[in-house]
């Protein structure tokens, strides 16, 4: 293949300008393709979708590489619609009932509930894609799974090498650890089929690469670990200056923890600032998606957050990636908190390193992301949700934002250097490029 | 301007209203809210909001019957349709938002009538659509599900496949639902048949009229003219249940609340004859909500079942669905003694309310080394709908199929398996689901506080499987025992008396300077507490010297409750902004410490009506503020009351003995000194957690 006929099809839903926690990894990729010399076609679905769900950022489209042609379908989920004109009385009146009928519905097509619908649309629009400019190759990013569906059939209809980008794993549980599905199922049955296909399997983290090593050891060669990373224009230039009361916590991320979580977190908010004067006056700011469709500015978990305001928690919505750098120029320390557990590792925790600030953490002791802040200097542990360990930690982290030493924050820059995404992400693309030439 | 009308079936956080109404408005909105909860949210901009639970207070008996059962999202468009309020809004809106799930069938029904008027779900959708309708400045409704009646320019959207087709006679269907839900007294075609219903709302509505004329008197004696003649139950209990439903919405007790309740059981047991036990359970629940109405009960200053124990419980005890329902199932073996080889296992059973038990069972566990774990509805599952709102379906299932006791059985079984004693503390939802089953061998304790009396759980409560009732004071004792017959010495379990269990050793805090003329109640917000009763005195006070002043710590009275409640609220509101702006009262509002709080108080006063022991009393007296102790009116006639609990010089029969005492004892620094020590020293000594603590463990553990 020479370079100007390098032609790749990337599905990738979730591109920018869609505002979700894979877009900045898609991003990557794509630009990552595009400077390796490809001539990199996205399918994405269309802006209504994203709007739907969690909604835009137009300034991520601002480093997407301009080469890069974006084919976006105008795909859309009913069960994210809030147009009550366009409820049938059954929804209406019985929307579990509904959703469940229109899971099966969906499952029809292809074994996901809520994207499984889209596959005929999707297998028509690559195969139409592909007539009109053949591709060398298609890398799909999952989730959602379907995106397998029309990779596979042009692959086995036209030929076309396709790599699988699974981030998290499709049979595997990175919430509750374990096998997500029954080895019987369709869901079984489709990675199989897909990944036997597959020239390539990229996967996040070791635990999820093990996962797939163990169950298709004749595969284990394709697995390839493509960590996350951070983006080196999302975190400011310098490390962070020591800080003085009052301290802003921050988090930024999506906000999709249930409300017994949320719940546990701001009560030891709430003590720690009662009993420790560095707290006293202390602020913690939340940003980043909260809900999608109809809950969206209507669920429980913000009104946890809302009603937390005289406890100095403030909810400041959704982050536009070009607003980062204030974010992170004005926070004194960082709250990590992410669901999931030891095969579950979140692509924030890179950037959270990356800047420098002490991090508190609030997830499970056994999690792919405690191995990675192991090795932060500025880290307070990690001890789940129990109330003790949490009030400590928010002293801890107090104590690490006003009394860290300019050495301690450059180490703890230092130590995030290696994750820089753009590098991971190159030296993916050169694997993948030279494994095709040599085929 | 457009005209945004917010449905919510349930309470919902002010702030997260304040949010969005912010952002509404700054779109060119003009907002208002419709919700079924009781509390409305205040001060967030509003143009309107609408409280249908209070809305409902007079809805007529056919109402409760036929919403007892009803899923949420129905539930609430049953409300929304029977309210004239809110439907003469909706006609106006430009946009209707349901807020949250269970409201959008009630928009979607609002809308299929009104094809002009745009309909989102989420708080969010309605901003974007505003955004979008601005920016195109054309708002464009579609009809009812249109989307499948678009041309696909793009490859469908497959996950959008709504395919119904716009109903048709929806709009004449609301045309029906906007008429008045009180009908108008009608004149029956000579030639029909006799109607009993039609005759029910023709002769409720004479009476109604007599009531709204004012003529009380004649309204009562024409109701009680017309009951007897009133052969069809249905008929007789639409009769009496119309006129006091008119009266709770007009702000009064009924006058003849028990025979509207012994209407309705007499319909329920009809049904239940007839062999319609869904129906039956739904009419006796509408029996039991005018029973034990809370603006009766709750928002008065007089209560029918504190001056009538047992008429309420002859009415009940003549009700077949009552006795069919709370039929005693016993237990096949006797609780075990405690064992001896290891700590005891104690299972704590409590519905959400811990105040007054955490501070216990960690003494439980560190004085007497018991093992305690906590049972709440989070951990029933899918059973927790059972004790939260789910009353219907649980009493409904032990009338018909008994599922409910093989669930309860399923869950429960574990616990009562390890646990020696199980203390369900109050005697609400919790404690019935538990007696469900048979505990086995543990020891099975519930503990009753105050307002347990005035609700129909102890009712419902197998006291069979109970070995133990303990009462927070010992007139709660005598009251409970007379309006429950099955809880009495003859046939009930074992009963007792244990205060709260409190750390008042905390409060133990020396004064800021001379406090003797700075009165407070701490927690004020029920009507039961009476804080009018307090500003009177503080008033006459002022009569004698102007430094006495009144300091009021804790939420405000709400601003929305039963008409009852409003009545007392509009009045607590006059004379506040009176007192207020002469200084003689200062609301502090909520505060975390309240021992601090309390160091600037002299004199500490309980003007409840209704009390198990007043705590702040006790907490004040302890931190060395004097207590002037009203004698509680709901027990004022019975053995005990303010004055078991009290020292007899603290209590007060009436204001002027209120006045008198506390000038006595505030006019002298010395002798205030003197009643200071006297007040802490006695609430130390005699309800500090030292000493009720062991009381307490000793009736569970020996």
């Amino acid at each position: 293949m020479s370079r100007s006929t390098r032609r790749l099809l990337f599905l990738a839903f979730g591109f920018p300008p869609a505002l979700k926690s894979s877009t900045y990894r898609l991003r990557a990729m794509g630009n990552g393709f595009a400077a390796a010399g490809w001539d990199v076609t996205v399918v994405n679905a269309a802006r209504p979708l994203w709007e739907d769900e969690f909604g835009l950022d137009e300034s991520l489209l601002e480093g997407v590489d301009p080469a890069i042609r974006v084919v976006e379908l105008p795909l859309r989920r009913a069960d994210l619609e809030t147009d009550i004109r366009a409820f049938s009385e059954e929804r209406a009146l019985h929307p579990g009932r509904w959703l469940r009928q229109w899971r099966e519905q969906n499952l029809e097509s292809f074994p996901e509930p809520t994207f499984g619908g889209w596959r005929d649309e999707l297998e028509a629009a690559v195969l139409a894609l592909h007539d009109e400019t053949p591709f060398d190759l298609v890398v799909v990013s999952c989730v959602p799974y379907v995106l397998l569906a029309p990779a596979l059939r042009l692959h086995e209809e036209r030929g076309v090498p396709f790599a699988v980008d699974f981030r998290d794993g499709w049979t595997v549980d990175v919430i509750n650890g374990g096998t997500a599905v029954e080895d019987d199922s369709p869901e079984a049955a489709w990675e199989r089929r897909a990944l036997e296909a597959a020239v390539s399997l990229w996967v996040v983290n070791d635990p999820i690469a093990e996962h797939y090593r163990t169950r298709y050891p004749e595969l284990a060669a394709k697995v390839r670990v493509v960590r996350n990373g951070f983006d080196r224009d999302s975190v400011p230039d310098r490390p962070p200056a020591t800080a003085t009361t009052p301290l802003t916590f921050g988090y930024v991320g999506t906000i999709n923890f249930k409300p017994d979580f949320v719940r546990a977190v701001l009560d030891s908010w709430r003590t720690a600032r009662e009993v420790s004067p560095l707290l006293r006056d202390a602020r913690w700011e939340w940003r980043g998606n909260l809900g999608a469709g109809a809950s969206r500015g209507s669920s429980t978990v913000l009104e946890l957050v809302l009603d937390a305001e005289d406890d100095g928690v403030v909810y400041g919505g959704p982050v536009p990636k070009n607003e980062l750098l204030d974010l992170y120029r004005r926070w004194d320390a960082l709250t990590f908190m992410v669901i999931g557990g030891a095969y579950m590792t979140s692509g924030k925790v890179y950037e959270y390193m990356a800047t420098g600030l002490p991090i508190l953490s609030v997830h499970e002791v056994e999690h792919d992301a405690s191995t990675l802040l192991g090795g932060y200097p500025l880290w307070s542990g990690v001890g789940d949700v129990d109330p003790d360990f949490l009030v400590e930690a928010w002293i801890r982290t107090a104590e690490l934002a006003v009394g860290s030493s300019d050495e301690d924050r450059a180490a703890a820059r230092a130590y995030a250097d290696t994750y820089e995404r753009v590098g991971t992400i190159a030296a993916a693309v050169q694997a993948l490029t030279e494994g095709l030439e040599v085929r | 301007m457009t005209r945004v009308l917010l449905l919510s079936s349930k309470r919902r956080s002010t702030r997260l209203y304040a949010e969005a109404v912010e952002e509404l408005r700054a779109l060119g909105a003009e907002v208002r809210l419709v919700t079924l909860s009781r509390t409305v949210p205040s001060d967030v901009g509003l143009e309107d909001v609408r409280s249908l639970w209070s809305a409902s207070e007079g809805f007529e008996p056919e109402f409760w019957r036929g919403t007892a059962f009803a899923a949420p999202a129905r539930r609430m468009w049953t409300y929304v349709k029977h309210d004239e309020w809110t439907l003469a809004r909706a006609r106006e809106a430009d946009m209707l938002v349901a807020v949250d799930p269970a409201a959008v069938y009630a928009v979607w029904e609002l809308a299929s009538a009104d094809p002009s008027v745009l309909a989102r779900s989420g708080v969010y959708a309605a901003v974007r659509a505003l955004r979008e309708s601005s920016a195109t400045d054309a708002p464009a409704p579609r009809p009812l599900a249109a989307r499948a009646q678009e041309p696909a320019q793009e490859p469908a959207p497959v996950a959008v496949t709504a395919t119904e087709q716009p109903r048709s006679g929806l709009l004449s269907r609301l045309r029906g639902a906007l008429r008045p839900s009180r009908a108008e007294p009608e004149a029956a075609p000579a030639a029909a048949p006799p109607d009993p219903a039609a005759r029910a709302r023709r002769e409720s509505s004479r009476v109604v009229a007599l009531l709204e004329a004012g003529q009380h008197a004649e309204a009562v004696a024409l109701l009680d003219e017309l009951g007897p003649t009133f052969k069809n139950r249905r008929a007789r209990a639409d009769l009496h249940g119309r006129v006091a439903g008119f009266e709770l919405a007009a702000g009064r007790t009924p006058a003849r609340l028990v025979e509207a309740v012994r209407a309705e059981l007499g319909y329920a047991d009809a049904l239940w004859e007839g062999g319609r036990t869904k129906p039956a359970v739904a009419s006796y629940l509408q029996a039991v909500r005018l029973l034990f109405y809370p603006g009766v009960h709750f928002d008065s200053l007089t209560s029918p079942l504190s001056a009538d124990p047992e008429g309420y419980s002859q009415v009940l005890a003549g009700s077949e669905v009552h006795r069919r329902l709370t039929a005693p199932r016993g237990r096949l073996r006797p609780a075990a003694p405690l064992p001896e080889d290891r700590p005891a296992r104690v299972l704590v059973v409590v519905n959400g309310n811990t105040n007054f038990v955490t501070e216990f069972a960690a003494r439980l566990h560190a004085e007497r080394g018991a093992e305690v774990r906590y049972l709440t509805p989070e951990d029933l599952g899918g059973a927790a709908s059972y004790v939260r709102e789910g009353l219907p379906r649980l009493l409904h299932s032990l009338a018909t199929d008994e599922l409910v006791r093989e669930e309860a059985e399923e869950l429960l079984r574990p616990h009562l398996d390890w646990a020696d004693v199980v203390l369900a503390e109050w005697c609400t939802s919790m404690a019935l689901f538990l007696s469900l089953v048979d505990p086995g061998d543990a020891r099975v304790v519930v503990r009753l506080h105050s307002f347990e009396g005035w609700t129909n759980w102890p009712h419902l409560l197998d006291v069979s499987r109970v070995d133990e009732v303990v009462y927070v004071g010992e007139h709660l004792r005598e009251l409970v025992q007379a309006v429950v017959p099955r809880l009495g010495p003859d046939e009930g379990p074992r009963t007792s008396v244990a205060n709260n269990v409190v750390d008042l050793r905390r409060f133990a805090l020396p004064k800021h300077g001379d406090v003797r003329h700075t009165l407070a109640m701490v927690g004020y917000a029920g009507v039961a507490k009476d804080v009018r009763w307090t500003m009177e005195l503080v008033r006459r006070l002022r009569a004698h010297d102007e430094r006495y002043r009144l300091l009021l710590f804790g939420e405000d009275l709400p601003e929305t409750g039963t008409a009852i409640y409003r009545e007392y609220e509009r009045a607590y509101r006059t004379e506040l902004a009176e007192l207020e702006a002469a200084g003689a009262v200062e609301r502090r509002g909520r505060t975390l410490d309240v021992p601090e709080a309390l160091r600037e108080v002299g004199v500490i006063v309980s003007s409840s009506v209704r009390e198990s022991e007043h705590l702040a009393v006790k907490e004040g007296a302890a931190g060395g503020a004097v207590a002037v102790v009203r004698d509680w009116p709901f027990f004022a006639g019975r053995q005990g009351g303010a004055r078991t609990t009290y020292p007899e010089s603290w209590v007060v029969a009436s204001l002027e003995e209120a006045v008198d005492r506390v000038l006595a004892v505030t006019g002298d620094a010395d002798v205030w000194s003197r009643e200071s020590s006297a007040a802490s020293a006695t609430a130390l000594g005699s309800w500090d957690a030292d000493v009720t603590a062991p009381h307490l463990a000793r009736l569970l553990l020996g």
